[in-house]
Formats: structure tokens, sequence, C-alpha cells
């Protein structure tokens, strides 16, 4: 009971963090992308409901993964990612406070783009780190870090660049109704 | 005995250039449009070192793109709807010229657009 009154109170003064369209990830450098998307709402100061990608627990986009080869990282929704997305994303975790966190399968009722969820959330970020392209050793000069959507609840960066001149970004562009939330490294 | 041989030969030749005729597959890269292309470009330049956010585009606090930076995506995009058959005519009554809701609108046609050539590379195979 307490949870529902904790997601119809959130449907009510969460209004503008919403999923309304989709994310892309363009990986256009020399490194592979591993590290987790999330979304959340960040109208409080808790950040919640979060959203974030859990089995595979990291992503890989490999290098060179973008728009113009087809390979970009696309997330329509929570469930449609996983019969359209190259980068299919089987269970979710989904943090309703810090004491409510549940992993959820990617077509779980809670998680329809018609649902509370979805209707409570917004693209927002990621956590990465970069590697050399097919191994696991790191990427120089620190290109890793959270990026995330400028907001009032994390202290994270939108845009990031490493001494040796890899950058990343995040970045929204709405029209009307639809928001599309593009993350690229370089 | 001889003549088999050669023959064997000749037919294991002419088996490994039909082959090979199957290499020269179409990938996602040779079978886009030039507008497509452009596309790419265009969104790959925001890396580039005079289009990074500047500090004071760090500041704004917010989410959407800047003014500077959707500038950059505007004309690939443009290119890219009129492409698709629709006239210079109809973007402008639909966008009003507004430049978010030509880069949305150019995004989802590009995304369809890269769906429909991933379709008819998977059913070449």
């Amino acid at each position: 009971m307490k949870k529902v009154l904790a997601i119809l109170s959130l449907a009510v003064c969460s209004l503008g963090y919403a999923q309304k369209g989709p994310l892309i990830v363009n990986n256009y450098s020399i490194y592979d992308f591993k590290g987790v998307v999330f979304a959340s709402n960040e109208s409080g100061a808790t950040c919640s409901p979060y959203v974030t990608t859990r089995d595979p627990d990291e992503i890989v986009i490999p290098a060179d993964s973008h728009m113009g080869n087809g390979k970009a990282l696309v997330y329509d929704n929570y469930r449609d990612q996983f019969t359209n997305s190259l980068y299919p994303t089987t269970t979710w975790t989904v943090s309703l406070s810090a004491t409510s966190v549940t992993p959820r399968a990617w077509n779980h009722p809670s998680l329809l783009p018609t649902g509370v969820i979805s209707a409570n959330t917004r693209w927002s970020g990621t956590k990465f780190r970069m590697f050399y392209a097919g191994t696991n050793d790191l990427a120089p000069g620190g290109f890793d870090g959270p990026l995330v959507l400028p907001n009032s609840c994390y202290n994270a960066p939108s845009s990031i660049s490493t001494p040796l001149g890899n950058t990343g970004d995040i970045f929204t562009v709405t029209s009307g109704a639809t928001t599309i939330t593009y993350i690229q490294f370089f | 005995m001889k003549k088999h041989f050669l023959l064997a030969a000749f037919a294991t030749l002419t088996l490994i250039s039909c082959n090979n005729e199957g290499n020269a597959v179409n990938t996602m890269e040779s079978m886009k449009t030039p507008q497509m292309e452009n596309f790419d470009k265009a969104f790959k330049s925001l890396g580039d070192p005079q289009n990074r956010p500047t500090e004071e585009e760090k500041k704004r606090n917010t989410s959407e793109l800047s003014d500077r930076r959707k500038a950059l995506l505007v004309p690939a995009s443009k290119e890219l709807i009129l492409s698709s058959g629709v006239t210079e005519a109809e973007l402008m009554r639909k966008t009003g010229g507004d430049m978010s809701q030509i880069i949305v609108w150019a995004t989802q046609i590009y995304m369809k657009k890269s769906d429909e050539i991933r379709k008819n590379l998977k059913s070449e195979k």
C-alpha cells in the first residue's frame, strides 16, 4: 500500500520527467565502451524512480559503433529495446526508494511504455569506462565517469574531456512531445 | 587423366571466383544515401574542438543542446528530410523552421531508413 501511495504521489509531483523518445548512444571513439545507462526522475532529492541496466551488468558498445554504421545503441523504451536494439538489456534494476530496489525483466508490466515508471523517468545518463578495443585494458587518460544530464540531484558533468583529447557528451533535443537523448563519445 | 585434372582445377577456380563475388557484400556504410552520410557527419562534427560545449554552455544547467550546436545539425537534417520526398514548403509549414523540430524529424527519418537497410542486409544473407 505504501508503495502504491509512493508511486501515485510520484505520478502527481514529477511532471516533466517522462520517457518521451529514444536514447541514442554513438561511440565514435577508438575505445570500447563498457558501462550502464540509466533513467531517473530528478525532480526530488532522491532521483527516484531510478532505472538502470542490470543484465548484462555491463553493456559493451565496441569502438566505432554509431548511427553512421548502424551500430549505435538505440533504446526506444525499457521494453522495446529488447527486441529492437543491438544491445538488448534483459533485466533492469528499478529503485523506487533506497529501500525498494527490484530487478525487473524487460517485459515486466511495470516497465511498459505506458506504465507509471516510464511516465515518471527520463533517460538521464551513463556510468562507463573505456577500454582498448577488444581488451580489458583501460583506455589512457582516464576516459571514464558518469555523464548525466544537468539536474538537481546528481553532482555529475554532462560533458567530459580527457587530457588526451577524448570527449563525451550527453544532451537532449526536444520537439513537442518528443525528446531524443543523445550520448556521444569521441 | 591429365584432362580430368585440368578440368577439376578449372572447376575449382571457377568456384573460387564465384565465391569471391559474394565478398563484395553490401554494408550499412555502402548502402547509405549521401544525405544520410551528411547527417552522420554533422553529428560526428559535434566532437570537433570548436564545436564542443563552451564554458558558458556548460553553465546553462539545461539538458537541451545549445542553439549554437543545434545550428550545426540543421543543414544536414533539412537535406535528409527533403530527400525523403518532403517539399521545402511542407518542411517549413510543419516545423516553422524550428531547429529542434527539424533535428528530431530528421533523426526519426534516419532511424527508419537505417532499420530498412539493416533488414535488407539481413534478407540478402
